[in-house]
């Protein structure tokens, strides 16, 4: 608009004070795609400055990194690698606490994990794993006014879980669940994914370290020609038959069981 | 109306008025500076830049003139963000290695001047800087104050429980 306005000028030439007023108009970028800053809540209430001793208060300077406004820090959080790091980062300060914290941060965080750690050619974790997190979070979270499920069941109950993945357990190799999982996830997405739309967290993340970590034990495994041994930590990779089991069923419907509608993602 | 210009240089001028005189193709790296000089046709001014100072500004224009030939990122940045965090050019390894407020200060000229790759590469590298770091190390290494209560840090560390259970 601004570039319209400027064109439809008759001068060929101008000097740049005559765009001093518009330039600081102009929002840099960041500025446009996240919105942060005031509606960035620390939900500790306002920072409070704690009383320091003379010597204390001598050695603290101010930290260059405080000059980084918010959406800057979202962007360094957001290239953070793993979940101990960014969890870690979650810490720090009340600032990083609340940059951590926020829904917009932890979904872009986990967008990019997914994007560079799954379904990348030097990397065995197949795509399909993204697919199972995305599927973990519709199951295990309770749909509004549900009455059949518990709130966050998979993140708070681990012994249904373990019940439930011990009888889920497969015997089948480690090729053959790929193929068949990726099967299914080629259906699922002839059928419109859903859950494709779901905002994920950093617990999501956590969930894909380890079924990634998982993953590539059982290859290891296979390769040695050995059976993958039912251990605590090999019991988790039958969470993707567990959830696929009513993969479609989730998938068609987005009702759950007792008729409560399940999760509206946006 | 504007004319597209033929102009081969370009004059900008740090907010601690040191002019500097760079190609024109390495100033619109810059989407900012990039975006002005199509509105305004051709500048004879100095272009103000008055978030940057003179070292900042001959930091950014050096990374422009060595990434000059660089393909323009895309809107959409899921190629970028295939890349590994880690995965940072040799070069550009380099010309981040400076002291943490020089850092900072190009990461913010990078935002100001609308330079999308090198605001990547800079978040890039303070991510790396604190790979595998525990909250206090973080801290000693950026200077930062704790300014949680002992209550509030205890709070958090029994919200984060769950990821140690694995």
């Amino acid at each position: 608009m601004l570039s319209k306005r400027l064109k439809s000028s008759t001068s060929t030439s101008k000097t740049f004070s005559d765009l001093q007023p518009l330039m600081k108009m102009r929002v840099p970028s960041t500025h446009n795609k996240y919105h942060f800053g005031s509606h960035l809540s620390n939900r500790f209430g306002p920072s409070r400055k704690r009383k320091r001793s003379p010597q204390e208060h001598c050695e603290i300077t101010e930290a260059p990194i405080n000059k980084l406004p918010n959406e800057l820090l979202h962007l360094v959080a957001k290239n953070v690698e793993d979940t101990d790091t960014f969890l870690a980062l979650s810490l720090v300060s009340r600032r990083f606490n609340a940059v951590t914290g926020s829904a917009l941060t932890q979904s872009y965080f986990a967008r990019r994990w997914m994007q560079q750690n799954l379904g990348v050619q030097d990397n065995k974790a197949p795509k399909v794993i993204e697919s199972v997190v995305r599927l973990a979070r519709r199951y295990c979270t309770a749909p509004e006014g549900c009455t059949c499920l518990d709130s966050n069941l998979f993140y708070n109950d681990k012994l249904h879980l373990a019940a439930a993945l011990a009888r889920a357990m497969p015997s089948y190799s480690n090729s053959w669940r790929k193929g068949y999982l990726e099967k299914r996830r080629k259906r699922a997405g002839n059928t419109g994914n859903l859950l494709a739309k779901s905002r994920l967290g950093v617990e999501d993340v956590r969930l894909a370290e380890i079924l990634v970590e998982e993953w590539q034990w059982c290859e290891v495994l296979e390769q040695m020609e050995l059976q993958p041994e039912v251990g605590p930590k090999v019991v988790r990779i039958g969470l993707e038959f567990l959830l696929y089991s009513g993969f479609e069923e989730v998938e068609k419907s987005s009702i759950c069981q007792c008729g409560a509608l399940a999760d509206e993602v946006t | 109306m504007a004319t597209p210009s033929t102009q081969a240089t370009v004059k900008l001028q740090s907010n601690d008025n040191v002019v500097i005189e760079v190609e024109r193709a390495i100033a619109e790296r810059s989407v900012l500076i990039k975006n002005m000089l199509e509105d305004c046709g051709e500048v004879t001014d100095a272009i103000p830049i008055s978030n940057v100072n003179e070292s900042i500004l001959r930091k950014v224009i050096e990374w422009c003139e060595h990434h000059k030939n660089d393909p323009v990122a895309a809107e959409n940045e899921n190629d970028d963000s295939r890349k590994k965090t880690t995965d940072i050019d040799e070069w550009d390894q380099k010309f981040m290695n400076v002291d943490q407020e020089m850092l900072f200060e190009i990461i913010l000229a990078a935002n100001f001047l609308d330079i999308k790759p090198l605001l990547d590469t800079g978040c890039k590298t303070v991510a790396n800087m604190i790979k595998g770091k525990s909250p206090e190390e973080i801290r000693k290494l950026f200077n930062i104050q704790n300014d949680f209560t002992p209550e509030e840090e205890e709070q958090i560390r029994r919200e984060n429980e769950w990821a140690e259970d694995r």
